[in-house]
């Protein structure tokens, strides 16, 4: 097979790079055969640049990364063929090859990392300080004593406050961010030549992901240090490398290559991931080649995208492979696709009438201490809140991790009670009904979670759980009707009626959140609470459940509270944004007497701001909201340098 | 932390009259006499009167109703007195540097639990002869099995599906499978009583003879030389149990994160193994140790029976079998004790290993 898209002079420098890598093939061996997870990628790493790897989850970026570090166990997944060339502090090496045992030589003292998970990725059971020593002390002569004073002086380089406390605390009493800053410090202990970064920002913030960015892009600088970045978000590229690298998974393009989608038994092509398209960061934003670049790129909803759909990269490899070609970059591109919705939610009875009042609020949950366990203190998660959700409308609820929007959203269904303050839907008070008397309206109000593989029971097939809640409620009459009902739903959401006999661990995320949704939608629902429901998934499967969420608005007049911490989305989703923060999150902005008055009123989470998408992020009042809006990643390498320009 | 641990302490009060009046309620409803069982071939025979039995349920308050039987039990259980009627010498024991150290060396406190109704003599000393047995036994026990289940557990795992492993999972499950009684008595008769070696003795946990004249370092070898098989007995159960929980534990953990991030730190897997992997993989295992106490001591039933060692398993035996209805829910009141103690310490070594969790600040 050829690769038409692939820059491959761009590949070879004049110079010999820090760290090449020549068509590498790792396969992992399962249950259910061989996948190719790495299938013939070359690229190189110059010394002091950033080089970027964009790809879907399953595309082999991060098996890439840990193949150059052998850090794929060995039971599972084996490097068969290709070379990894590295040129660091000895003469040249082919890391791919040499015994294991000689890996630790390199680890951590010429190739470091650091990775996606920083509440995960530190041991719980030591200090912070001892872990980064062991790192010092484990490739140098340094003493221990020497060792915990470098610890302090890195501490304080990747800008961490209160360092020699710092030291001696445990993961678990420090923050994500946080955790991270440690991270990187442990991996800049040996002075590395190459930082690998395996999706560093993913699991954090906007705000704290923007302060890490940043982090890295300044030590990158100061240390002429070379960075592979790797990323599934375009957005987050677009800020940090030079060069980008996008990476496919191989069965992603078997559309393009002539085999209609959902037919797996061909081999046609079954090429595993690979590197589809290489470039200068302008190069890939600019002028993208291959359809799957242009998708990912289209697929991520900006502030600027105007389109009532979002296009899917599908829609791309669909395209390209009927000849078309459309403009990633556009921001008003449409694309129709079969599902869509033909009725709008305007023409539904009661449309913007007021279905949920909020008002006054106040969820606090105790703090238990001493001999007797009595609540000494409250956190205090939602800490005065007035709100209206009028019917069919998207209410978007934004803030950082702490801010109390998930327990905002738990109080509207009742599934924590308030401790003050009245829940009205359709004008009756949810917060003075007994468990039985909410249980009739429990049909009509549900939540979709964040996190598609815990919330669906694994001992369940796809039909009882679907079944489930419409037996509960007494809907459909019988056996018979409520069977015909989860077929339709099924294919309502994208699915295929047979899907309904299997059971959850067989389906992919972005399809078991589809079957989340149908469960859903099992009860007919008129309010849904979206807990962060698109986040966990790549950013094409994002786009497609987001059509198909607001496809379901316009054909049932559903209303949502969409929750999320993802800017960009919330905007391109509501028709109001909330912003949410607490006197905790917010002392930050602060400095001197401020802070100290923000500190004592500490007040939990409540509504900083609320406004229509557009003019709130055109013209955002809070100083709060400013700096949220000042975190999102640029999206194109344009604005990143326009963003960069004015704040220097 | 201390908070935590007043409280806990606490919480024992409530669960330990609970233990008791279960076992009180439980002993009430199998409905045998213990006087009539106790007399019936003086009955029999005609030797006691039905006067003298009546006259008997009196002294032992049978023909009370059950509520103040109970009472008076409770406040039997729990009044502490100071006594200072035991002769020196009668008392040999591990009661007595204990009461030494909290009353000094002039008096001696003692718990007036009663008397038994089988031999008249005071629960606290049959007790007072039998515990230290049984938690000599169960602690060293539990003591061969951890140490032999956790450098089995962390091989087994480190070389999964090696040989090695595929050997020692095989040999445990069939550990953990044969019964105790069975394991007990073809080691005595394999390695005691010279039907094919004579190693270890038959019965007792001492020398009968000769014991009173041995120094201390000759009193420690004989009473180890005699309690062997019954470790062994005791042991291998749960150390069976153990090491697969360990080879499970640091599986899981071996494929935690911040595994591949001191593996990525450049650290020999040595370093990774029994640095970052072993004290997170402890943690589940040190839950068990406050699960196991009760099931050695249990345990020890079986095997005192079988190596004819006289502990609290051999005293509840035959308490239950008259039945001694004060001795009874002494031991099950003793034993329900050691429980929640064992808990207790398995709750704190818990916090000890792994600082996330956290038993507030004492303020």
């Amino acid at each position: 097979m050829s690769q038409p898209f692939i820059h491959s002079s761009v590949v070879q420098p004049d110079t010999r790079p820090l760290l090449s890598i020549d068509n590498l093939k790792t396969y992992f061996h399962t249950e259910e055969g061989r996948v190719k997870a790495v299938d013939g990628v070359t690229l190189a790493v110059e010394e002091g640049k950033t080089l970027g790897i964009v790809g879907e989850s399953g595309s082999g970026k991060s098996v890439t990364a840990l193949s150059v570090t052998r850090l794929i166990p060995e039971e599972q997944g084996r490097i068969v063929g290709g070379h990894i060339t590295w040129r660091g502090k000895n003469e040249e090496v082919d890391l791919g090859s040499i015994p294991i045992e000689e890996m630790p030589r390199y680890r951590g003292a010429e190739i470091a990392m650091i990775f996606q998970e920083p509440m995960t990725s530190l041991n719980p059971v030591f200090k912070c300080g001892w872990q980064i020593a062991e790192a010092i002390t484990q490739h140098t002569s340094t003493g221990w004593d020497a060792a915990r004073k470098r610890a302090i002086e890195l501490l304080v380089e990747v800008g961490i406050d209160k360092p020699e406390k710092r030291m001696n605390q445990y993961p678990h009493e420090l923050s994500g961010g946080m955790k991270q800053r440690v991270m990187i410090a442990m991996a800049l202990a040996c002075d590395p030549k190459l930082l690998i970064c395996d999706e560093p920002t993913t699991a954090l913030d906007v705000t704290i992901q923007q302060q890490i960015l940043r982090l890295i892009a300044r030590l990158q600088r100061e240390r002429n240090m070379a960075v592979l970045f790797i990323t599934h978000d375009l957005g987050v590229v677009a800020e940090i490398t030079d060069f980008v690298a996008v990476m496919c998974p191989g069965e992603t393009l078997r559309m393009l290559h002539g085999q209609v989608e959902g037919e797996d038994d061909g081999d046609n092509f079954d090429r595993g991931g690979h590197i589809v398209e290489f470039g200068s960061v302008t190069d890939i934003f600019t002028n993208p080649q291959h359809p799957y670049t242009k998708g990912l790129i289209a697929c991520r909803p900006s502030l600027k995208t105007r389109s009532r759909r979002l296009p899917t990269i599908n829609d791309f490899l669909r395209a390209e492979s009927e000849g078309m070609t459309l403009d990633p970059t556009d921001p008003t591109l449409e694309i129709d696709y079969p599902g869509r919705a033909t009725v709008s939610r305007e023409d539904m009875p009661g449309f913007k009438e007021t279905l949920i009042e909020v008002k006054g609020v106040r969820t606090w949950f105790p703090i238990q201490s001493g001999i007797w366990q009595r609540a000494l203190d409250w956190d205090r998660a939602v800490d005065g809140v007035d709100l209206t959700i009028p019917r069919g409308m998207t209410i978007g609820l934004v803030g950082e991790s702490g801010c109390g929007k998930t327990t905002l959203g738990r109080t509207i269904l009742q599934l924590v009670r308030p401790r003050e303050g009245q829940v009205l839907f359709e004008g009756r008070d949810l917060t003075t009904l007994s468990r039985t008397e909410l249980r009739p309206l429990r049909r009509r109000l549900q939540i979709i979670f964040q996190d598609p593989y815990s919330s669906l029971n694994p001992r369940l097939t796809i039909e009882d759980a679907i079944v489930e809640p419409m037996a509960l409620h007494g809907l459909y009459g019988d056996t018979k009707g409520r069977r015909e009902r989860a077929v339709w739903l099924m294919e309502r959401v994208g699915l295929k009626p047979d899907h309904l006999y299997r059971y959850p661990h067989e389906f992919s995320g972005g399809q078991r959140q589809r079957i989340c949704i149908a469960r859903t939608l099992a009860s007919e629902p008129e309010f849904i609470v979206c807990d962060e429901s698109v986040s966990a998934l790549d950013v094409s499967i994002q786009a497609e459940v987001i059509n198909l969420l607001l496809d379901l608005q316009d054909e049932m007049g559903l209303t949502y509270l969409f929750i999320t911490h993802d800017l960009s989305v919330v905007k391109y989703v509501s028709d109001v944004v909330v912003v949410m923060s607490s006197s905790r999150v917010m002392a930050d902005l602060y400095e001197g007497e401020e802070r100290e008055k923000i500190l004592r009123e500490a007040r939990g989470g409540h509504i900083v701001e609320m406004k229509h998408p557009d003019e709130l992020y055109r013209n955002p009042e809070h100083p709060y909201t400013r700096k949220l809006l000042a975190a999102i990643p640029a999206g194109d390498p344009e604005q990143a340098s326009r963003k960069k320009a004015a704040e220097a | 932390m201390w908070q935590y641990i007043v409280r806990r302490l606490l919480l024992m009060i409530p669960t330990f009259f609970g233990i008791t009046f279960v076992c009180f309620l439980v002993l009430r409803m199998a409905n045998v006499d213990p006087v009539a069982s106790q007399m019936e071939m003086g009955l029999q025979g005609g030797q006691v009167s039905q006067e003298a039995i009546e006259h008997l349920r009196r002294i032992y308050h049978l023909d009370k109703p059950w509520y103040e039987q109970y009472a008076r039990l409770v406040v039997r259980l729990t009044r502490p007195v100071c006594i200072d009627y035991l002769e020196e010498g009668q008392f040999t024991s591990a009661w007595r540097p204990m009461s030494r150290l909290a009353c000094g060396n002039q008096s001696r406190i003692s718990l007036d639990l009663g008397t038994s109704w089988r031999d008249g003599r005071p629960i606290i000393e049959i007790i007072a002869e039998a515990l230290p047995i049984t938690v000599l036994l169960a602690l060293l026990s539990l003591f061969i099995a951890y140490s032999i289940a956790i450098p089995l557990g962390i091989y087994s795992a480190v070389r999964q599906y090696s040989v090695g492993d595929q050997i020692s999972t095989v040999v445990v499950f069939m550990l953990y499978s044969l019964p105790k009684f069975w394991i007990g008595t073809m080691l005595l008769i394999f390695f005691a009583g010279g039907h094919y070696l004579d190693w270890f003795p038959l019965q007792g946990w001492h020398s009968f003879e000769g014991f009173e004249e041995m120094s201390l370092g000759e009193r420690i070898g004989d009473v180890a030389w005699h309690i062997v098989l019954p470790l062994v007995t005791l042991s291998y159960n749960a150390f069976a149990a153990l090491s697969r929980y360990m080879r499970t534990g640091m599986l899981e953990v071996i494929r935690q994160d911040y595994i591949r991030t001191a593996r990525a730190k450049g650290l020999s897997e040595k370093t990774v193994v029994f640095k970052h992997a072993l004290r997170n993989s402890l943690i589940p295992i040190i839950t068990m140790l406050g699960l196991l106490l009760p099931f050695m001591v249990s345990g020890s039933v079986v095997v005192e029976f079988i190596f004819g060692i006289r502990g609290m398993g051999g005293v509840a035996l035959e308490a239950i079998r008259l039945p001694d209805y004060p001795l009874v829910i002494t031991i099950v009141a003793f034993v329900s004790l050691l429980t929640m103690l064992g808990i207790l310490i398995s709750d704190i070594l818990y916090g000890v290993v792994d600082p996330r969790i956290s038993y507030g600040k004492g303020s």
